[in-house]
């Protein structure tokens, strides 16, 4: 192994990817896009705590999330998907009402649940694909997020009577299914790529690891509100019955609840 | 001959005459006036005065003619011009001065139209405001002065009988928000020869504005006015939740008063921001986190022992990633101005997250972090092997001034930044486990030690 390690050269430093990589070595720190309270997706800069909104993209957005490569954005009547330079990669007329997201791990493909039919569309990185769904007897309850845990499986978070569950399901058809109850979790629920669950508890925001370990972030929490997510490690918390929005940070070490700006300069 | 003269001097004017028309003007409102005209109540030695306009719609002048024919208690006191210009009014104004109680009439005649006025004269006690030897008129304005809103102003009237007979005052009403009364005596009430009773009339304002009413004793008219005041504001401060000023925070904002408020009040609370970093101008990122930009609106209402902000208790903004001074001021309608700083002092860079990558014959290390001064320059990589031993390069430095200069002087968002540095390797580099990085600026030098490096 010494002389193996002794083989390794780091010939080269550069500041400047260019060469390989679109974006410039020295930039604005993304934090990915928002929805704003006219409903306009924005892209969001800066760091915890230092937040700038960039201009208004689209308007009209019924739900959005962004992986840190990829989004996607549910408007009235269409499903798109576009870049982390907010550049459309594919759209797909849908019924009006609401939908819920999931990342893959490493972000390049989702799942989008459509409420209205019961509908799972699955982005696979060039198109908008329809995706087998769990029959509807399995399905009772009020599924309150989604998560793409691998390229095969989805994962349903169902609401039953005050109880959260965890349905898992082949996205193919063919494979097993499971599905237990999530003690103490409750909706508004977020599931990241990371396994990370996103819910709130009186007064905090729980982090609940995939390890199952918590981690609570206190938090002056509305009323009613939704959790969106913004990249990788950031969550955006929409207040129902204000113009107030908030960004969560989850990554480990690094958890905090902060308020968006409503306004740019 | 002479019936075919009449004829025509009498036709002549009525054509004019067919196009005036009679008002009376009480304060801005004009009233037309039809075939009679009551001037009202008064004591003997009152005088009552209506004002008229006389109005054409004709365009060219209208003669005009005012005549009286009165048995003494009404004159014109003031004369209206011989025309009504085209399209415009005359003026002229008749005052009801009854010497002595009784009934009156008078026939005004308009160019062709004729008015009956009527007036009364009743008998009664002399009215004086406490404090003074004149009897009021009628139609005397008192005056209750500037009073503070929720306070109390109470003004005396005395009544005076002079005759040698009793004298009966029947009714007495005050009217008009913010004027109460009478208080103090019972009406009706019979006044004896000499006796002087009194009652007050309270002015008790609720806004800082003028106020206006009437005094009616048994038909006689006198006006009240007087002036709300805004209690002074008690002593309003900017308070932050935090008083350290650092870069990349969020703090909030109260204002809270010295004591309960007994007023209202209105005024904004404004944010500006000061660059110390020599040719920065402004970081759009210090701004208050709801509402507009850097201005917030502030209100206090009665009993408030704090202002509000944008309608909530506090507002929250955050400090942006410049080193500099950021000045709140607190600007209440008729109060002088008030200020508060939060200085941000020059800080170390702040490495916000970091992260490592291994890729194919390369190593990406990423960071992104803050740097209020703007100098960052010199970066320094070391990287290390699964045991965490030093390899053998040692350190790589990179002189990162020029980039970062370029970099912070055409971006919008302040001193924050996001860095990737790439590392090109030949070897296997998933022996590579960690990577240790350093950057400096102006300040010092911030590390961020033994990144682990990820596929």
């Amino acid at each position: 192994m010494t002389s193996f390690i002794a083989n390794i050269a780091i010939v080269c430093a550069l500041l400047a990817a260019e060469g390989a990589r679109a974006q410039p070595a020295i930039a604005p720190p993304q934090l990915g896009f928002v929805e704003d309270s006219a409903h306009a997706l924005r892209p969001a800069y800066g760091l915890a705590g230092n937040f700038i909104l960039g201009p208004r993209m689209t308007g009209e957005v019924v739900a959005e999330a962004f992986s840190g490569s990829i989004g996607l954005l549910k408007t009235d009547s269409s499903l798109v998907a576009f870049d982390a330079q907010g550049k459309l990669l594919g759209s797909k007329d849908v019924a009006p009402g609401p939908a819920i997201f999931a990342f893959a791990s490493g972000g390049a493909t989702a799942l989008a649940y459509l409420a209205a039919n019961k509908e799972l569309v699955e982005w696979r990185g060039d198109a908008f694909a329809p995706s087998s769904f769990p029959d509807q007897e399995s399905m009772a309850g009020t599924v309150v997020a989604i998560a793409f845990p691998s390229p095969v499986e989805v994962t349903l978070f169902v609401e039953r009577k005050d109880t959260i569950w965890e349905l898992r399901f082949p996205l193919d058809a063919a494979g097993a299914r499971s599905q237990k109850a999530l003690l103490g979790v409750h909706a508004p629920l977020l599931a990241l790529p990371t396994g990370d669950l996103i819910y709130a508890e009186r007064g905090a925001i729980v982090v609940r690891r995939a390890d199952a370990s918590e981690v609570r972030i206190a938090a002056p929490l509305p009323e009613s509100f939704s959790l969106q997510q913004m990249n990788q490690s950031w969550v955006q918390l929409i207040d129902f019955n204000s113009d107030a929005r908030f960004a969560i940070q989850t990554a480990p070490g690094r958890e905090g609840f902060y308020r968006l700006p409503e306004q740019s300069k | 001959m002479i019936s075919r003269a009449l004829l025509f001097f009498t036709l002549i004017p009525l054509s004019g005459f067919a196009q005036i028309q009679v008002f009376t003007l009480n304060g801005s409102t004009l009233t037309a006036v039809g075939s009679s005209l009551s001037f009202g109540t008064a004591a003997p030695g009152d005088t009552i005065e209506i004002q008229f306009r006389v109005q054409s719609a004709s365009r060219k002048d209208v003669p005009l003619t005012v005549k009286l024919s009165s048995d003494g208690a009404f004159v014109i006191q003031c004369l209206a011009a011989p025309y009504v210009p085209p399209d415009a009014e005359s003026a002229f104004c008749v005052d009801f001065s009854p010497t002595a109680a009784g009934s009156f009439t008078a026939t005004l005649a308009v160019n062709a139209i004729d008015i009956s006025l009527t007036g009364t004269a009743v008998a009664g006690a002399a009215v004086t405001l406490s404090g003074s030897t004149t009897p009021l008129s009628y139609g005397a304005t008192i005056n209750f002065g500037s009073v503070t809103t929720g306070q109390t102003q109470s003004e005396t009237f005395i009544f005076s009988n002079s005759s040698n007979a009793s004298l009966t005052v029947n009714s007495v009403t005050v009217s008009g928000a913010g004027f109460s009364g009478p208080t103090g005596v019972a009406f009706p009430l019979t006044i004896g020869p000499g006796q002087q009773p009194s009652f007050q009339v309270a002015f008790t304002p609720q806004s800082g504005t003028p106020y206006q009413g009437t005094l009616t004793i048994d038909g006689r008219v006198f006006n009240l006015t007087g002036q709300g005041l805004d209690p002074p504001l008690p002593t309003a401060t900017i308070d932050f939740a935090s008083n350290v000023g650092a870069s990349a925070q969020q703090n909030s904002i109260t204002i809270p008063l010295s004591s309960a408020s007994q007023g209202s009040a209105t005024g904004t609370l404004t944010m500006a921001f000061q660059p110390s970093v020599a040719g920065v101008t402004d970081d759009p990122a210090v701004q208050f986190l709801s509402g507009p930009f850097r201005m917030a609106t502030v209100s206090i209402a009665p009993g408030d022992t704090a202002a509000t902000i944008g309608g909530q208790s506090s507002i929250q903004f955050q400090t942006g990633t410049t080193a500099g001074t950021i000045t709140f001021t607190l600007t209440m309608e008729d109060n002088p101005p008030q200020q508060a700083t939060l200085t941000i002092p020059p800080a170390p860079i702040d490495i916000n997250t970091a992260t490592a990558v291994r890729e194919l014959g390369a190593l990406n290390v990423a960071f992104s972090g803050f740097d209020n001064t703007y100098s960052a320059s010199q970066l320094a990589f070391t990287f290390y092997d699964l045991k965490g031993k030093a390899l053998s390069q040692g350190e790589f430095n990179v002189n990162a001034g020029p980039q970062f200069q370029k970099y912070f002087s055409s971006t919008q968002a302040g001193g924050a930044f996001a860095l990737l540095a790439n590392f090109m390797v030949s070897g296997d580099t998933s022996q590579v486990g960690s990577v240790t990085a350093q950057i400096t600026n102006s300040l010092g030098t911030t590390t961020a030690q033994q990144i682990p490096i990820t596929n």
